[in-house]
């Protein structure tokens, strides 16, 4: 699966998790702000990316992660260290 | 050590509610990743209504049992029983009430556990029958 593949795939299951339009979703964009994430959210973020990509995400993941791009990233390393 | 299964006296150890509110009876299995607990319904109880456990009665057994995962695996490392809180529940689905008299027999599957916020799938039978089905995610009191 290529970069583009892996944004891609990953935007169309927080449109579909966290009910929000795919246009507010774009790299440089606040991934906390954009989906209105609280801390009840984080865990369905975990899940859903374990069950999707077979990564599993922790805690330490997530602090470096501002915007969808530092998210993507995190995802796309866990990925390449996966295989 | 507290052997399996554990019920009465030794069962309130491991969870923070007291009597009028405990809606777990015994912890009959534990494993890292879930529990099998039960609940006694009788009568007089907080949450009995017209001869039955009321679905909020359903849903605290429900939530205790989680707590009860909790609470255990902190009695194992010699620690005590959490506060905690329901966060959410998502997917409820309850198909039938327990009697007075009665014993619902919960099963508790943790399916990922982040950042202090626990989600877990409970089913809960009746007689071998599913009645109940919720998933939950709570928080531990910092």
């Amino acid at each position: 699966m290529d970069k583009a593949s892996i944004y891609q795939k990953i935007n169309e299951i927080l449109v579909d998790e966290f009910e929000v339009d795919e246009e507010i979703i774009s790299p440089e964009a606040s991934l906390k702000e954009s989906l209105d994430l609280d801390s009840l959210d984080y865990v369905d973020l975990v899940v859903i990316i374990e069950s999707n990509f077979g990564v599993k995400l922790v805690e330490a993941d997530f602090e470096s992660v501002v915007t969808f791009q530092d998210f993507y990233n995190v995802v796309e390393q866990k990925m390449v260290v996966r295989n | 050590m507290m052997s399996l299964p554990i019920s009465d006296e030794a069962l309130l150890k491991l969870i923070p509610q007291r009597a009028p509110i405990v809606m777990v009876s015994s912890l009959e299995s534990y494993y890292d990743s879930g529990l099998e607990s039960t609940f006694f319904v009788k009568a007089g109880g907080v949450f009995v209504d017209d001869e039955k456990l009321a679905e909020s009665g359903l849903l605290e057994h429900m939530a205790q049992s989680v707590a009860l995962h909790t609470g255990y695996s902190h009695f194992l490392k010699g620690e005590n029983a959490p506060m905690g809180y329901i966060g959410s529940m998502q997917n409820v689905a309850i198909h039938g009430l327990p009697k007075i008299g009665e014993t619902v027999f919960s099963t508790i599957t943790i399916l990922q556990e982040f950042m202090g916020v626990t989600l877990v799938e409970i089913e809960t039978k009746l007689e071998n029958k599913v009645i109940a089905r919720a998933r939950m995610k709570t928080v531990l009191a910092r």
